[in-house]
């Protein structure tokens, strides 16, 4: 049996834990702990590690790992970037700096995201506007990053599948050029 | 066709005719493309429907029989297909959303103006290379485009397949699911938006240099087994038709 995993990372509250759990056919186990960082307004935060599951013809197994969001847990980013199929980060608009928030994680998974493929999701947009979509494209085409940029509400299913597609199609185009 | 002329600001004037809508739908469709006159590429104009003269586009109600769309691809003039299930080149569903609108009237302009060869804005690619399905011509974008091109079905994923390497306008075609002149007009749009580079396609039996060897990904991706992510997507639930 075969095992092949797909990261989600970005902001603390950006809804890495209910991305993967729309899409896993079990509950998502987390490590989540009750939140006692002040500047974060959640009662949990999740400091190791989210984890679903989707079971593939055959057996194989498709595994969604939700990292933690915050830096000082990069040492945990590289660990689970090892053999992984792409990477989808999700910004949360509401923090004070989203751009700083997403080079961070372009820098943390710089790696990854040249190996194999990246889908950046900007969430609550509905509310904090700004910075738009085309303000986080130019950003990543400066660092020279393309990828797909979507507005995006992870609590709606049929939203995580399509960036999971999204990633899929870069995934082929890149697997057929190997 | 006689309508098509270019405005002071050097936009073209494209005609629209309405069949088939009710009134209230008429009224409401013509205040939108109003409305949206600063935001399309073109400028649109509605004229009656007649038989003396024929329009750059025609909006219909998706009920209308298919013998209208062969009889306008003959002449040459695009059909917009409005309705609750219309699945056609251009479409649009009710209620109709603006940002829709825009994106449906800046294809559909664009690729009247390209039938027309008469793009005066024509970049330093002619009009006509890249954006007929027989060029070769392998095009890929600079950076994710702005909103305004995304609006389109299909055109997220369009946009996606051209973050690759590169494409074909009949790659894209093959790989998108979509016709080709969805595909066609897509491109046009990006490329008067000076998002694409355009380079000329390889040889198919290119033997890869030595350099290009080592550069290949060390990662998961480049080890995938063959049909890996059409069983991710068996897994995921998602057709190997989705549109994104």
């Amino acid at each position: 049996m075969a095992e092949h995993k797909i990261l989600f990372s970005g902001t603390t509250g950006a809804g890495k834990t209910t991305a993967i759990g729309k899409v896993s056919e079990i509950p998502p186990m987390s490590t989540d702990v009750r939140n006692t960082d002040s500047g974060l307004s959640k009662e949990m935060t999740t400091v190791g590690m989210d984890y679903g599951e989707v079971t593939l013809d055959g057996g194989d197994k498709l595994r969604l790992y939700g990292t933690p969001g915050q830096k000082r847990f990069d040492f945990m980013w590289k660990i689970l970037s090892k053999g992984a199929l792409g990477l989808i980060i999700l910004i949360d608009n509401r923090q004070p700096d989203p751009l700083a928030d997403l080079d961070m994680y372009v820098d943390g998974f710089a790696q990854l995201i040249k190996d194999t493929a990246c889908v950046v999701a900007v969430g609550r947009m509905e509310t904090h506007a700004t910075p738009d979509l085309e303000q986080f494209s130019n950003h990543l085409a400066a660092r020279g990053v393309l990828c797909p940029v979507l507005a995006a509400d992870v609590r709606d299913g049929a939203q995580v599948t399509q960036l999971l597609e999204l990633l899929l199609l870069q995934l082929e185009m890149k697997s057929e050029m190997s | 066709m006689d309508t098509l002329r270019t405005t002071d600001f050097g936009r073209r004037t494209l005609s629209y005719s309405l069949e088939g809508l009710s009134a209230r739908e008429e009224m409401l469709f013509k205040s939108l493309v109003r409305l949206l006159d600063h935001l399309t590429f073109q400028k649109w104009e509605h004229r009656p429907a007649s038989a003396d003269y024929r329009v750059d586009l025609l909006v219909v109600a998706e009920w209308y029989p298919p013998t209208i769309f062969q009889h306008a691809h003959t002449v040459g003039q695009s059909i917009l297909s409005i309705g609750k299930g219309a699945e056609r080149d251009f479409y649009l569903s009710w209620p109709v959303q603006p940002l829709r609108l825009q994106a449906e009237l800046n294809r559909i302009g664009s690729f009247a103006i390209m039938q027309q060869r008469l793009d005066p804005q024509a970049p330093t690619v002619p009009i006509q290379s890249g954006i007929d399905g027989e060029s070769e011509d392998v095009f890929r974008l600079q950076q994710w485009p702005p909103s305004k091109y995304l609006a389109g079905v299909g055109c997220v994923r369009l946009a996606t397949l051209l973050t690759g390497t590169g494409m074909t306008i009949k790659q894209l075609q093959h790989r998108s699911a979509l016709s080709l002149s969805v595909c066609r007009s897509f491109v046009l749009d990006l490329r008067q938006g000076q998002l694409l580079t355009i380079t000329a396609a390889e040889p198919p039996t290119r033997v890869p240099e030595p350099h290009q060897l080592l550069n290949l990904p060390s990662s998961a991706v480049a080890f995938a087994k063959p049909g890996l992510f059409a069983q991710i997507r068996a897994g995921l639930g998602i057709k190997s038709s989705h549109i994104a």
